[in-house]
């Protein structure tokens, strides 16, 4: 097997890592009181509307019908336009059909340190022949994985899936994101099975919520 | 139904924000220009060039019943501002695939360079003759007579699944009509 081939491996599998984790991920914070969700997929117009609970300020509540508690949640939208970059964070419009926000992307500064102290330390094997192709594969690794913590590689026209949480800041909502995945290119393939597994959720959430009224 | 709206300011279309999904056939078909769609939208559908004009073509909506959903390619809809070099710096052509950004306008047909109008605008000058019916029917005549609906490109991208794509996100849009 070639390399490009493993990598497309490896990211087919990071891709359904993605998807899959937050099923697994979710969790109570509690036995009493509501179900408080984390990596729950939501629309932008979701987060607009989103209050903070007067309870538990970690936790915030969307729709009033079939209120979802949640900490931290998932979305996937289009970036617009940049806002004001700054240190720690990169700044930028985002919009998903439903609705319009910023995000700050936080830059992580000492992860893109370690990652590149890590690809000097492989391009230094790579000189030695016993050790040339483990260190080209870790090379290869080490690039890859930058794209999942680098933010300056995120540009107007991008689609993003974003995890974080909102933060309200003057009175507008936007949301603090720690995770990234950037995903360009004309297939869709990304953006319809976060839409499938959203629909699929929130439509979970709500059978769930009827039960338990009844 | 009159084609005229009542006098109320409680009604004036508020301007968009965000990139609504909207359908092609939602924008060309529409004759009531102050119902038109008034802001920012997203539109999937076929590129075509037709009369020395981009256009979009409509897809066909795979969710809607087929005596409700137009065959592929049945209207098209009037892009401003693609020009051949964005054609190619967004690596798009002629009977691919996109989605396309950007905001509703209605085009004047016979002075192309004159200035464009909005669902807005036409709410507002049709209630500011409130007080006079037939001067407002006039208006809205000669507005049919020249101007014709278009989308003012901010952006444009080549998609693959574009049926299965448009489908989604009218998933995604009933969940803010709720």
């Amino acid at each position: 097997m070639d390399f490009n081939q493993s990598f497309e491996d490896i990211e087919s599998q990071l891709d359904n890592f993605v998807i899959r984790k937050n099923q697994q991920s979710e969790k109570s914070t509690g036995k009493c009181g509501p179900e408080v969700h984390d990596n729950v997929p939501l629309t932008i117009s979701q987060i607009e509307r989103a209050t903070q609970d007067p309870e538990n300020e970690n936790v915030f509540i969307t729709d009033d019908v079939h209120p979802i508690h949640f900490c931290t949640c998932i979305i996937y939208a289009f970036v617009t336009g940049n806002g004001t970059h700054n240190e720690s964070f990169m700044k930028f419009m985002i919009d998903d059909g439903t609705g319009s926000l910023e995000a700050s992307i936080t830059k992580k500064p000492f992860n893109g340190r370690v990652i590149s102290s890590l690809y000097s330390e492989a391009s230094s094997l790579a000189s030695s022949e016993a050790y040339k192709s483990i260190a080209v594969s870790m090379m290869r690794l080490l690039q890859v994985s930058m794209e999942y913590i680098d933010p300056t590689r995120i540009s107007r026209g991008h689609s993003l899936f974003l995890r974080g949480r909102p933060n309200r800041f003057r009175g507008k909502m936007g949301l603090d994101a720690f995770q990234f995945f950037i995903d360009s290119g004309r297939s869709r393939n990304m953006e319809i099975g976060f839409v499938d597994y959203l629909t699929d959720w929130q439509r979970r959430h709500k059978t769930m919520q009827n039960t338990t009224n009844k | 139904m009159s084609l005229v709206p009542e006098a109320s300011t409680s009604r004036a279309p508020k301007y968009c924000y965000f990139f609504k999904t909207l359908l092609v056939e939602e924008l060309e078909l529409e004759t009531s220009y102050h119902n038109l769609h008034y802001g920012q939208c997203a539109l999937i559908g076929r590129l075509a060039f037709k009369a020395n004009q981009y256009r979009l073509e409509n897809v066909r909506v795979k969710c809607l019943p087929k005596k409700y959903s137009l065959g592929e390619g049945t209207v098209s809809l009037l892009i401003l501002g693609l020009t051949h070099d964005k054609v190619v710096e967004n690596r798009v052509s002629t009977g691919r695939y996109c989605i396309v950004r950007g905001e509703v306008v209605l085009h004047n047909v016979q002075h192309p360079k004159g200035a464009k109008l909005t669902a807005g605008g036409v709410y507002d000058k049709i209630n500011s003759l409130s007080n006079d019916p037939l001067a407002q029917k006039q208006y809205l005549s000669a507005l049919l007579a020249t101007y014709r609906p278009a989308i003012d490109l901010w952006y444009i991208q080549v998609i693959d699944r574009a049926e299965d794509l448009l489908t989604r996100r009218l998933e995604m849009r009933s969940l803010i009509e709720k």
